[in-house]
């Protein structure tokens, strides 16, 4: 590459995430400095940097890569057992692989066995992953992340110790597909903050009916979970710090 | 992982997209760039160069995806799909929007020369450089490229 010719595209690539030796880089570099059309090359690569990570931050791209892993890992497990077993059992098997999405067990994903939903915690600039045990504070805004086995009606919302029931979106319920679902919106935990439940409610008892028999139950005895969670629902406790 | 996403993901998802032109493939194909690098982390620190070694396994991973499509006789559905801008010209812009519809339809080798020549917008050395080809190999494959993209353009013209 000469001063006067344009680094290839790949290369101003190479450039914006810092891939080129150091005697290539500092080339590309000295060029870019007196390169209006590089420069706003480069600018281009800025811009779709920040809407993709704006759009999938990687917390995100961790459940799915995370989730799609599990599926891959649980799909190799049941193809080594087939190779394991006699040839007739071994074809029965096979077969079973083709049964429906729907009838098998629910998805596990990043060690949360059978709750099928994941949160995202914001707190300031950070954004990641919810630990199990971990705890939340007032302000902390959270993102709720659903994997569904089959598609189906879900309603969101967040129970506190006081008996509050908030739904989390303007819908009743909402139509979601099987697989991965990101929910819009965020859920911001009030200050001072108190103990709460996410309850994630699933086919009838995603509906308006599901609805009023979860407030009544709330009402009756807001702390014991047990005694209100609609069937099949999945409860999660969130705890104050 | 989550570092490599940050600094790499984005201009993998971007090529993903202009090699399949469809968002929901060019995200699954993304993904299963990452999965590999997940698996084969040892072969990505010892690449030379990350960032062609990521896009090395998007073009597998998209040209797979590109051939099962072909098989499906699906045609892209993102016609708005970002196209380059090339310093080349409006032909390269044209060759490009035929070759990608029919990227399934070319050999591996011809594949990598479509890439690096119009998304990469490198040239003949540097082609030549970056497979380990002659430079008389690579304008001859450039060569035939361009006829190809011609009849190809002929043919979805209804010439």
């Amino acid at each position: 590459m000469t001063m006067s010719s344009h680094p290839s595209k790949f290369a101003l690539e190479q450039l914006f995430v810092g891939d080129l030796p150091d005697e290539e880089r500092d080339r590309a570099a000295g060029h870019v400095e007196h390169c209006a059309e590089c420069r706003k090359y480069l600018g281009e690569l800025k811009g779709v940097t920040e809407q993709q990570l704006g759009s999938l931050p990687p917390p995100f791209f961790m459940t799915r890569l995370r989730a799609r892993r599990a599926e891959g890992e649980r799909r190799g497990w049941k193809l080594a057992r087939l190779w394991a077993m006699g040839p007739v059992a071994a074809a029965v098997a096979a077969m079973l692989l083709l049964i429906p999405r729907g009838t098998v067990e629910p998805l596990d994903h990043a060690g949360l066995k059978g709750s099928g939903v994941v949160l995202h915690l914001k707190r300031g600039e950070q954004t990641r992953l919810l630990g199990e045990a971990e705890k939340v504070r007032g302000g902390d805004a959270l993102r709720l992340v659903l994997l569904l086995d089959q598609p189906q009606r879900v309603a969101v919302w967040f129970v506190d110790a006081s008996g509050r029931v908030d739904r989390f979106h303007d819908a009743q319920s909402l139509a979601l597909e099987a697989g991965e679902q990101v929910l819009a919106g965020s859920a911001v935990v009030d200050s001072p903050c108190r103990d709460l439940w996410l309850v994630v409610a699933r086919g009838e008892a995603a509906s308006a009916d599901g609805e009023q028999a979860l407030r009544r139950g709330v009402a009756a005895k807001p702390t014991s979970p047990a005694d209100w969670a609609p069937p099949q629902a999945i409860v999660r406790a969130l705890s104050c710090e | 992982m989550a570092d490599a996403y940050a600094l790499y993901g984005p201009l993998v998802m971007r090529r993903c997209r202009r090699l399949l032109r469809e968002e929901a493939a060019a995200d699954d194909a993304a993904q299963e760039v990452f999965l590999r690098l997940w698996k084969y982390g040892a072969s990505f620190r010892e690449a030379e160069s990350k960032l062609a070694w990521l896009y090395r396994v998007a073009e597998r991973c998209c040209f797979d995806c590109a051939k099962r499509r072909e098989r499906r006789a699906e045609a892209p559905l993102d016609e708005t799909a970002d196209r380059p801008e090339p310093r080349a010209g409006a032909q390269a812009v044209d060759d490009w929007s035929v070759v990608v519809r029919y990227l399934g339809r070319l050999d591996q080798r011809m594949r990598q020369v479509a890439v690096l020549h119009y998304l990469d917008e490198m040239n003949q050395l540097e082609i030549a450089a970056a497979t380990g080809w002659t430079r008389q190999t690579v304008a001859k494959k450039l060569e035939a490229l361009r006829e190809q993209a011609a009849r190809w353009r002929a043919s979805l013209m209804g010439e």
